[in-house]
């Protein structure tokens, strides 16, 4: 289907707002970005070095790359209103405080509290699948779920099984991950052809 | 004509806007109503309308003062940005206000 809306859609305004929105995300660049970063973290535990990390940033570039350079271009330009900023804070907060507590969580083991396995492992499965959730929930980016259960499950894998295995999850899955992005990325650009620079 | 439609099904034609009512129209007004603005090419890309049709909606209803079409530039490259208006919000409330009246809902 290559429209959002037909004609004999029911007109629920909400609904209407959330697919607009959401067709920002059928580019796959936020998939590949998710990817990319989780095989990172998990390179850097077979490559001890600092310079790794910044491969991360790769992912950042690259969904500014695909937004800017391709995305725009095909879909069209659009502002939303002011109903969607607030939903954008309102995310914004709540992962804020979840950042707070994992801060909290750090600072607290640095100090030398040794919270139980059970207690750790929970705390951050429970905080890693909930501000993926939030961030589901609120950009209507259904997709974004699913790859916080795939995050949560390496991290409790290195949770259980050490490093060693919790990497090697991590790196399959950010390439899954990578590679739907990519498989999104085709769909989008068969979808939406290039309108050759010609907007109006 | 008025009369006997209004005294059979309680409702006239007149009462529908049909500015709002055509389906090409509706849609670009469902678009616009939920967005603060948008550009020519979002609002094709998400109706499927040609570029001609679509063009041709939006100045029939920039003429009914329902939307205001602005060329801005972003970046280096020229937008035809549409924003709907206050009466345009309007209208389509009460178009919407009007068929759920009809349908009974």
């Amino acid at each position: 289907m290559h429209v959002v809306m037909k004609m004999s859609d029911n007109r629920d305004l909400k609904r209407i707002e959330a697919k607009l929105f959401s067709s920002y995300f059928q580019d796959g660049a936020w998939d590949v970005m998710i990817g990319i970063m989780m095989v990172t973290m998990a390179l850097r535990t077979f490559i001890d070095h600092w310079t790794v990390s910044f491969l991360a940033l790769g992912g950042v570039i690259y969904v500014f790359i695909i937004r800017k350079y391709l995305t725009v271009k095909r879909l069209g330009y659009a502002r939303f209103s002011s109903s969607r900023k607030k939903k954008r804070v309102t995310m914004f907060l709540i992962i804020l405080a979840a950042n707070i507590v994992t801060l909290c969580l750090l600072i607290a083991s640095l100090l030398g509290a040794d919270p139980s396995f059970a207690l750790r492992t929970t705390v951050i499965a429970a905080l890693v699948i909930s501000t993926f959730s939030i961030v589901a929930y609120y950009m209507d980016y259904w997709r974004f779920f699913i790859w916080g259960i795939f995050l949560t499950g390496s991290i409790l894998v290195t949770e259980m099984f050490g490093l060693g295995p919790g990497s090697m999850v991590s790196m399959t899955m950010g390439a899954c991950i990578t590679i739907v992005g990519l498989y999104f990325l085709y769909i989008f650009i068969k979808k939406y052809p290039s309108s050759g620079g010609d907007r109006d | 004509m008025k009369n006997v439609s209004r005294n059979a099904v309680n409702w006239s034609v007149d009462d529908i806007d049909r500015m709002v009512h055509e389906p090409a129209r509706y849609m670009i007004l469902s678009i616009l109503y939920v967005l603060d603005t948008g550009d020519f090419l979002f609002i094709q890309t998400q109706t499927a309308l040609t570029k001609g049709n679509l063009s041709s909606h939006i100045s029939k209803l920039e003429e009914a003062g329902y939307v205001k079409v602005v060329k801005e530039f972003i970046g280096k490259r020229p937008h035809t940005m549409i924003r709907i208006t206050k009466t345009g919000k309007k209208a389509f409330e009460e178009y919407r206000g009007t068929m759920s009246r009809i349908i009974g809902r």
